[in-house]
């Protein structure tokens, strides 16, 4: 940007003009700043608003409900006599029931996890097996037909069929994740998921179901990203393969997989963080328990869809199971950044120089 | 495969085991395109099928109403409308403020440059809850107390679009030639006076099709909105920014919950409804981009 | 303007009118007492001349019911006496918007209610009828809201506590308890599962928490098929899991067996009974009824014989697990915005009706007294003018 001094300039015109758009620009530039900043603003907002009842949940007592031995009011009890609030007399603090603060060991290291009961237990651990069990799925069913549709579309496809594929894969991206669920609940689930598990029975929710899903779901994006990694291979190399006799395959798994490496692990990288933290599609598919187990064909609950399930009911504000929404999507804002940095290392480090 | 084993395959003069291998893999990846194209196929065609039979003009006028046979979207639509236009006009003048702040006013490769870009790659990559975790803790609740209502759920979606906004502001930004902007300055103008005057007319249709792109994200987005209590049965449209809504994702995720079956035909046409608005959305896109290729 | 902007704002202007026409469209009818009307226009009001018509039910149909003579009809009825003009008052309410919120058992009750209200209110004011919004945020969860002022009325599906009331007071908030409508807990499970009744010892057995809690069904009666019990349960937060747990003999919620699928939304259990041949779950009988093709309802033993969930033996108190249902108007919004106040007598006074569209219990006799007092008391607050 080269900028001719503004001295000279003044020197043209009128000083009282100059200063003046020198002043609108320094408000204007103040201005920008500060909208600049809401990023970051943002950024802050986030990390705050999880650790605060995340530190709560680890450090401090709630009150998780009264113990009282008040009698049920049945059909004949409610015609019985009319109460209002003058009538009903008020607890005594001495029944009021608190849950002890979770540890770090529990939190980690128990296997169940029932938060929304008044003695209830939070180990984690069945989230984030659930959470690993649902990727990984997407990952089978993203990843290599993401690589493939690349590959296709960078060597195999003419002109004319790429500018219709795009489009095409663009649509199927643009397809919003509840749609996606409905799909999922409706035909992937009784029809899908139940007849190819060998395992096990498959009920109506599963992890499979919801994994599928969600891979279906990351495939155009993981396509898009792999074939841009792939267009960023230097022709020369391509052309240079060609030249000593490889066919499409060769140069496919021989020059270009290699070479765009970089850009293709991140977006994997990339793909599996969306999965992580996908919340609709699972909530739908895979049910509302957060069972401990390996098996894929079983009902389970990832940590984005336990927020989501934990958020439709709603928790007694400050109680444990109301912290747990925010200890879990901590951890959960956690595993992403770190999926973040972890990609943007990968590009650094295995992009191949070729200039 | 590394250089010197392609080099060897390649002298390697048993040819039909090449080939053999290369119609293997071509029929891998016409199994992958397929996979894509089925994928979609099934979706349209299992939405048409369960929703068609609800499609009518009834269904946009009418209300949500306990009774499957009169129940509408038309709340739906305009609580859609409300919460998306005014995240959209919101999260589109910040993005606009940052993006130009680091395009034409900080240098690039500057600390603080690479620091807020870092941080808008950061918030891009948080999944969508963690963003209605921060709408609940901070707007709904918190220091804003918002509660339950329109403003809730258009602060909430603005945080969310707001860093892909600004990727797409600036990628506009940085489509404007410099030579306009050097041009500019030779006449003496200010830099604000050439953002304003030239950078911005210039760079118009990247910035409406980047805002109509954040419109959309935010029209199909349901799990942040889950978390604003908005599963209500809500049969009125909006009053203002203090009232209840709900929103057409939310809808389709309330009847795909039901079991009778007659709700499944209901969120079928729902759907059918919201990918026809996104589509053209994304057909308005389109245009402006196409319409205003200018030559430089 | 170039071309194509000029037709960009005339394609906006004209989305822009057509959905104002849409917006503003009020039809205008001509209908006497005796003409048909629709369902979807039940409870409409309109005066001719000095009386007052309403479209209602024809007696002796049904909304729900199996023999098709008794189908749904509505026509329109001339209303008379008293209760013609208070109808109309409450109908004449405008303009306000009313928050329900609380438990998922009472939501289709009150949703129903909910809509021949706002059809009532907008037939006599136009597009300026009150509109009212529902949420299902559970027993517990909406009395927690009403406790902060955030909502109008609270549904319960179980009485409020006094820990609950204390927070109210605390709070300022004053409240008056109705109970608008009866419920059995239908303890149901697979389409499939041989079983058809249980003795309340066995369901205490199935659900309260134990060491020795049964896995299979054939752990509870060895007769029974040995295929492994999937539980599903309310919402932890629910009325229902609440009433449930001192319902089913297990002394109160905190000794339910925790290794449940919990929702709060009544359909996801009922999807999951229906999925797994050794489902059991429990919810409201209305949603038995309803999906009566999906899930099979047991009959219960107390002692007296198996008795199977009706309205009958829910008002006479005979099927083990009945309840009543209740409905809590915040007092300061029956004094502060009369739709609330219109909105709770139009519910009570056509409680029997909507009871049966929506197909719940409806209130015993001795309720119905109850429910009168509560009426008269609310008139009795001091009311804000206008």
């Amino acid at each position: 940007m080269t900028t001719i001094s503004s001295a000279a300039v003044a020197s043209l015109l009128p000083t009282g003009h100059v200063k003046k758009q020198r002043r609108i620009e320094k408000v204007v530039v103040g201005a920008l700043a500060l909208i600049a900043s809401s990023g970051v603003i943002i950024t802050v907002g986030i990390v705050f608003s999880l650790m605060q009842p995340t530190y709560k949940f680890f450090t401090e007592r709630a009150i998780s409900g009264y113990a009282s031995d008040e009698t049920f009011v049945g059909i004949e009890e409610s015609g019985a006599g009319l109460r209002d609030s003058s009538d009903i007399s008020f607890a005594d603090e001495s029944l009021i029931q608190y849950a002890e603060p979770v540890s770090l060991g529990d939190f980690f290291g128990s296997t169940a996890w029932y938060p929304q009961y008044e003695d209830g237990d939070f180990g984690v651990l069945p989230l984030i097996v659930g959470t690993l069990l649902v990727m990984l799925t997407a990952t089978i069913v993203a990843v290599p037909a993401g690589i493939g549709i690349a590959f296709f579309l960078n060597q195999y496809a003419k002109e004319r069929t790429r500018r219709v594929l795009k489009p095409l894969l663009e649509v199927l991206a643009g397809v919003p994740t509840v749609v996606f669920g409905f799909f999922a609940l409706v035909f992937v689930g009784p029809y899908i998921a139940k007849n190819i598990w060998p395992f096990s029975d498959v009920g109506i929710y599963s992890g499979l179901a919801a994994g599928i899903t969600v891979g279906l779901m990351i495939l155009p994006m993981m396509a898009t990203l792999a074939d841009d990694a792939m267009a960023a291979v230097p022709n020369s190399l391509v052309e240079g393969a060609f030249a000593l006799g490889a066919t499409r395959r060769e140069v496919c798994t021989g020059v270009i997989l290699p070479a765009g490496l970089s850009g293709i692990m991140a977006a994997v990288i990339i793909a599996l963080s969306r999965a992580i933290g996908e919340t609709t599609i699972v909530l739908l598919a895979a049910g509302s328990q957060a069972v401990w187990t390996f098996n894929l064909g079983s009902e389970m609950q990832t940590m984005a869809s336990y927020i989501g399930f934990a958020g439709i009911g709603d928790q007694p504000v400050d109680s444990k199971g109301y912290q747990t929404i925010f200890a879990v999507g901590l951890l959960l804002f956690i595993i992403t950044f770190g999926l973040n940095m972890l990609s943007r290392k990968v590009v650094k480090r295995f992009r191949e120089v070729y200039e | 495969m590394t250089t010197p084993q392609l080099v060897a395959s390649l002298s390697d003069s048993t040819s039909s085991s090449r080939r053999s291998k290369d119609t293997l893999f071509l029929t891998v990846l016409w199994a992958s395109l397929l996979l894509a194209l089925l994928t979609l196929a099934a979706l349209v065609i299992n939405t048409l099928i369960s929703g068609a039979s609800s499609l009518s003009w009834n269904f946009i006028t009418f209300f949500p109403s306990p009774f499957p046979e009169d129940s509408g979207i038309q709340s739906a639509l305009f609580g859609s409308l409300w919460v998306t236009l005014t995240s959209g006009v919101i999260s589109l003048s910040l993005a606009l403020g940052t993006a130009i702040y680091l395009e034409e006013f900080t240098n690039p490769d500057s600390r603080l440059q690479r620091f807020i870009t870092v941080n808008i790659q950061t918030l891009a990559g948080v999944p969508s809850i963690v963003y209605g975790i921060l709408g609940l803790a901070f707007v709904v609740r918190g220091p804003l107390g918002w509660g339950f209502t329109v403003g809730s759920a258009a602060a909430t979606l603005t945080m969310m679009v707001l860093p892909l906004m600004i990727v797409t502001t600036r990628e506009a930004l940085k489509a404007v030639p410099s030579s306009l902007r050097e041009g500019s300055y030779a006449l003496g103008a200010t830099r604000w006076q050439t953002v304003y005057r030239q950078v911005l007319p210039a760079a118009r249709p990247g910035i409406a099709t980047g805002s109509i792109l954040g419109v959309s994200r935010a029209l199909g987005e349901s799990a942040p909105l889950i978390l604003l209590g908005a599963l209500a049965y809500v049969s009125y449209n909006p009053t203002g920014f203090d009232s209840d809504f709900t929103v057409l994702p939310l809808m389709i995720f309330k009847w795909a919950t039901e079991v009778q079956d007659e709700y499944r035909g209901l969120a079928a046409a729902a759907i059918v409804v919201l990918l026809l608005l996104l589509f053209a959305l994304n057909a308005v896109a389109i245009i402006i981009r196409d319409r205003s290729r200018i030559k430089w | 303007m170039t071309s194509f902007r000029k037709q960009l704002v005339r394609g906006i202007v004209a989305t822009a009118v057509v959905a104002s026409t849409l917006a503003v469209g009020a039809p205008v009818f001509a209908a006497k007492s005796g003409d048909k009307c629709e369902q979807r226009d039940a409870y409409k009001m309109a005066k001719v001349g000095t009386s007052y018509i309403r479209c209602e039910i024809v007696p002796g149909t049904s909304l729900h019911s199996a023999d098709p003579k008794k189908k749904a009809a509505f026509k329109w009825k001339t209303l008379t006496g008293k209760t013609a003009e208070a109808q109309w008052v409450m109908s004449s309410a405008k303009n306000a918007s009313i928050r329900i919120d609380g438990s998922s058992t009472v939501a289709p009750l009150a949703t129903v209610a909910a809509k021949y209200f706002e059809t009532a209110t907008k037939s006599v004011n136009g597009k300026k009828g009150v509109k009212v919004a529902v949420g299902i945020a559970g027993t517990g969860g909406g009395f927690e809201k009403f406790c902060r002022g955030e909502t109008d009325i609270s549904n319960a599906s179980r009485a409020i506590k006094s820990s609950e009331a204390a927070i109210c007071a605390a709070n300022g908030i004053s409240f008056t308890e109705i109970p608008i409508a009866n419920d059995g807990l239908a303890l149901v499970v697979n389409k499939s599962n041989p079983i058809d009744c249980m003795t309340m010892a066995e369901v205490t057995k199935l659900w309260k928490t134990s060491t020795t809690a049964p896995t299979k069904w054939s752990d509870i009666r060895s007769s029974w098929p040995s295929t492994t019990i999937k539980l599903f349960g309310a919402g932890t937060d629910s009325g229902t899991f609440d009433a449930f747990g001192d319902l089913s003999g297990a002394g109160g919620k905190a000794n339910l067996r925790k290794d449940a699928s919990t929702s709060e939304d009544d359909n996801v259990t009922v999807r999951g009974v229906n999925g797994d041949v050794g489902g059991v779950g429990y919810f409201g009988l209305s949603y038995a009824i309803e999906n009566a093709d999906k899930v099979k309802t047991l009959k219960l033993d107390k002692g007296a014989g198996c008795v199977e969930p009706t309205i009958a033996t829910v008002q006479g108190n005979t099927y083990p697990m009945s309840r009543p249902l209740f409905i809590y108007p915040k007092n300061s919004s029956l004094i502060n915005n009369p739709a609330v106040g219109a909105f709770v007598n139009f519910f009570a006074t056509n409680v029997k009706q909507i009871s049966d569209d929506a197909i719940f219990v409806p209130l015993t006799d001795t309720q119905i007294k109850a429910l009168t007092g509560a009426l008269s008391k609310i008139a009795a607050l001091p009311k804000k003018s206008g």
